[in-house]
């Protein structure tokens, strides 16, 4: 059944206010622990939290008929259970799909109103399907170390001081540079 | 006739979905009952033993639904008053768990307000062919 002859169409706010905050912080907390995972300070502890969140988003998106939102969480939920299964193995290919699937999450719920779908959503799931099912078949491991090694040698080269910033906060950051920069000039 | 129901379920969202369903056609006029966790569920439970059906969802915080239906089986309170666990993806041996723990029957997300009705229906029928 689609969202628009569901039972539940008219609690669409309901379901937005519940659901984004839960969305929203799964995405920062995957963004987190990408980034303790790289200082070396674990991050893995938030998987389990992650992972309830992305639970009801998906329990919710399901009764809503937001099938899209749904497949999302699903998605996202295996991907969390593929890196705890890994444990501390290097997962960085996993952490990016997880960092980008969460943020993508973010803006399905945000935009769920309209039916959940946004742009970029099919090719994700696509590669997170894939890579879920590599991880769960042990095949991801290689590529993962190779992905590690291009990173450290990168880093080696002196391009350690990039950040990663989640796009969602994009649009803030470029606002406060552009009012910083026009303030310096007012100067 | 009016009858009780109690709603025991963390989301909102949910309480709002029972609450549409029971503004509606046979099911609408009846007396509802809301709890957010299984705490205050089990609460509430004691507090009402005319209560016609209870839908307890399996995923809570402080205590699931799996412990609320373990602590009513240990304590043998009001046995007589059905509860449905609601759940997400369960498979065939989680719906066994509920049955051994004391659930009288299972509802699995996503549902329809006709799979309630349904289990609303059956649960009157049943008490009503027990009562005489």
């Amino acid at each position: 059944m689609s969202a628009e002859d569901n039972a539940f169409r008219e609690l669409i706010d309901e379901y937005v206010v519940e659901c984004l905050p839960l969305a929203e912080r799964a995405a920062d907390a995957l963004v987190d622990v990408e980034r303790r995972r790289r200082a070396g300070t674990g991050g893995d502890e938030l998987l389990g939290p992650v992972k309830g969140w992305l639970h009801t988003v998906k329990g919710n998106s399901a009764m809503m008929g937001l099938t899209p939102i749904q497949e999302s969480a699903h998605a996202l939920e295996d991907l969390c259970a593929a890196l705890i299964e890994r444990g501390g193995d290097d997962g960085d290919a996993l952490l990016a799909l997880l960092v980008e699937g969460g943020g993508l999450l973010v803006d399905q719920v945000r935009g769920a109103a309209a039916g959940g779908t946004v742009e970029g959503a099919t090719g994700w799931l696509a590669r997170a399907a894939a890579a879920a099912r590599g991880a769960a078949n042990g095949n991801g491991k290689a590529a993962d170390r190779r992905r590690s090694e291009r990173r450290r040698g990168a880093e080696a080269d002196g391009a350690a001081n990039v950040v990663r910033v989640d796009f969602r906060r994009l649009d803030t950051l470029l606002a406060d540079i552009t009012d910083t920069t026009q303030e310096g000039k007012k100067t | 006739m009016a009858h009780a129901f109690l709603f025991v379920d963390d989301s909102a969202l949910h309480h709002q979905m029972y609450r549409l369903i029971f503004s509606r056609g046979a099911l609408a006029g009846n007396t509802l009952y809301h709890a957010t966790n299984g705490r205050e569920g089990y609460a509430l439970l004691a507090q009402h033993p005319e209560l016609a059906l209870v839908f307890l969802d399996l995923n809570m915080p402080e205590m699931n639904g799996l412990e609320v239906l373990a602590r009513r089986a240990a304590e043998r309170l009001h046995p007589q008053v059905p509860i449905v666990l609601v759940t997400t993806e369960s498979t065939e041996d989680d719906e066994v768990r509920a049955r051994s723990a004391g659930a009288w029957d299972y509802l699995r997300k996503p549902f329809q307000p006709a799979d309630v009705e349904r289990l609303v229906a059956r649960a009157l029928a049943e008490a009503a062919g027990s009562a005489a």
